[in-house]
């Protein structure tokens, strides 16, 4: 007797010579892990599954490799105008894997549970496939489980277990967000510092100025950083923290490229300052940088007066049944 | 392993979800502030049923286990028909079965239900063929052997997943094509001597 069971396929897959896929039958779930020469196994029955987990984690290396598209992306536009062309589709095709890369990367972990084991579903690693792929496998757990009520989970069916968790609050670290309001408050004179530069001001003083302030930045952007972890600053903070970072430092690497073009592009022709600042490229990375550290500046410091207003502001007072 | 057994967890930094934030569709861990969703299904709730041991015979007339004689027999194999004790019967498939027969259907290949893995001849065939074409002349040796893997596995049970058989089709295409090639190309040298 050979008895082939019927599967079809859920969102989400991962790995590219070591592929894993999920799949459903009529009774359970199938984890299948595909070499190029054999597949592997794993069932986890509908009436056995206790609990699946999903959790964001951080798509820094999306961020990454978005960021280094761009860059490329930029490099190869560069390379083609200034008449190599071969390495110019080289850059282009290095930048698409670049974004395919960063389309692929995981960006959140789910985990299922059984009385006897807790396994990883490796192809559910991004958020979209998770979401679907969870709505259907609860439909399928509810069927064979029927669902839990809210008063199962509030009853004390769940006290003992709810013993073992009533310490995490008091993991969080208080922080009091100074230097998150510092830095903040300096992209915006940064920022200041930009808009005098593009309207053609340009003097020594000026120029110390901002590499002070720029570099003050960064030092208070990686101190914000480290404070923040584990700290009880809001999400929305904590990201534009490496948000800022990371355009810090393609700033950087933009302001470098900028130059080289122009060194290249003007060369001996640049006979004096005002010709190298009247240049459009100059220009359109100026506004590109005003514009970006006055949006983070701002969207910063909002962030941090929301989160300040939250944490001052006392719990609304509860008012009886004549109130 | 982010998660324990008795207890649910931030898949990120292991703090335990607390039961407030179970079932919800946004949630946030209380210590490292990551989006998470816990949903838990009432076999959270379940406590493990105690197994059964089997009773023992207590009569003369008594049927007993085939594997355990001195434990009363409950039901009979429906694959093989021998008795077997409470502790002994195993339901699988709406059928009773004995461990031995599941064993050895199992090591027979014929329950795809309880594999944990299979073999991909058909992927081996089209490697076979395909990947030595690109320096040539280890086709000589790969074009004989890709038929022989297309001949030998053609009725190996594949994967469980659904799955054509058209590697295998397009891996004894390309064999024939290497093996023809090879052939033409000894018998120009030939005639081209004579």
């Amino acid at each position: 007797m050979t008895t082939q069971p019927q599967y079809r396929e859920l969102p989400g897959r991962s790995g590219i010579f070591v592929r894993d896929s999920l799949w459903m039958g009529t009774d359970h779930l199938l984890s299948v892990r595909r070499n190029p020469f054999s597949e592997s196994y794993r069932r986890f029955y509908f009436a056995d599954i206790q609990a699946i987990v999903v959790t964001d984690i951080p798509d820094l290396l999306a961020f990454s490799s978005y960021t280094a598209a761009i860059l490329v992306m930029v490099t190869a536009a560069a390379l083609m105008y200034t008449g190599h062309p071969a390495w110019g589709i080289f850059c282009a095709l290095l930048s698409l894997l670049s974004f395919f890369v960063g389309f692929r990367s995981a960006n959140c972990a789910c985990y299922l549970q059984t009385s006897i084991s807790t396994a990883m579903l490796p192809s559910l690693r991004r958020q979209v496939d998770a979401g679907k792929a969870v709505e259907l496998l609860k439909v399928e757990i509810e069927k064979a489980q029927g669902s839990v009520s809210a008063e199962v989970l509030t009853s004390g069916a769940v006290d003992a277990r709810a013993a073992r968790v009533s310490t995490a609050e008091a993991a969080l670290r208080h922080a009091s967000g100074q230097v998150h309001w510092i830095a903040f408050s300096l992209m915006l004179v940064r920022g200041a510092v930009s808009a005098i530069s593009l309207k053609g001001v340009v003097s020594i003083p000026l120029g110390v100025v901002a590499a002070v302030i720029g570099t003050t930045i960064l030092l208070l952007l990686i101190l914000a950083a480290i404070q923040q972890r584990n700290s009880d600053l809001p999400l929305g903070v904590r990201r534009l923290v490496y948000v800022t970072l990371a355009f810090y430092i393609a700033s950087g690497l933009v302001s470098f490229a900028v130059s080289i073009y122009i060194a290249a592009h003007l060369g001996p022709r640049a006979t004096s300052q005002a010709m190298i600042l009247e240049d459009p490229a100059l220009k359109m990375y100026g506004l590109v940088d005003l514009i970006g550290f006055l949006a983070l500046g701002c969207t910063g410091l909002i962030l941090m007066w929301r989160h300040q207003r939250e944490v001052h502001t006392p719990p609304p007072i509860e008012l009886g049944n004549g109130g | 392993m982010p998660l324990a057994p008795e207890h649910l967890a931030c898949s990120r930094c292991q703090t335990p979800i607390p039961p407030a934030d179970w079932n919800r569709e946004h949630a946030f861990c209380a210590s490292c502030r990551a989006p998470l969703q816990a949903w838990v299904f009432p076999a959270f709730f379940a406590k493990p049923a105690a197994a059964s041991t089997g009773t023992p015979v207590l009569e003369a007339n008594e049927s007993s286990c085939f594997y355990h004689p001195l434990k009363r027999a409950v039901v009979p194999c429906d694959r093989c028909g021998r008795f077997l004790c409470a502790l002994c019967q195993v339901e699988f498939l709406g059928q009773n079965w004995c461990p031995r027969c599941i064993q050895a259907s199992s090591e027979k290949g014929q329950l795809a239900q309880l594999d944990p893995s299979r073999k991909l001849y058909d992927n081996l065939a089209l490697i076979l063929a395909t990947f030595p074409a690109l320096i040539v002349w280890p086709t000589i040796i790969t074009a004989p052997v890709t038929w022989y893997v297309v001949v030998r596995y053609w009725r190996a049970p594949s994967s469980i997943l659904p799955r054509t058989k058209i590697r295998f089709y397009i891996a004894a295409c390309l064999a024939t094509i290497e093996i023809g090639a090879w052939i033409w190309l000894v018998l120009f040298l030939i005639y081209r001597r004579r």
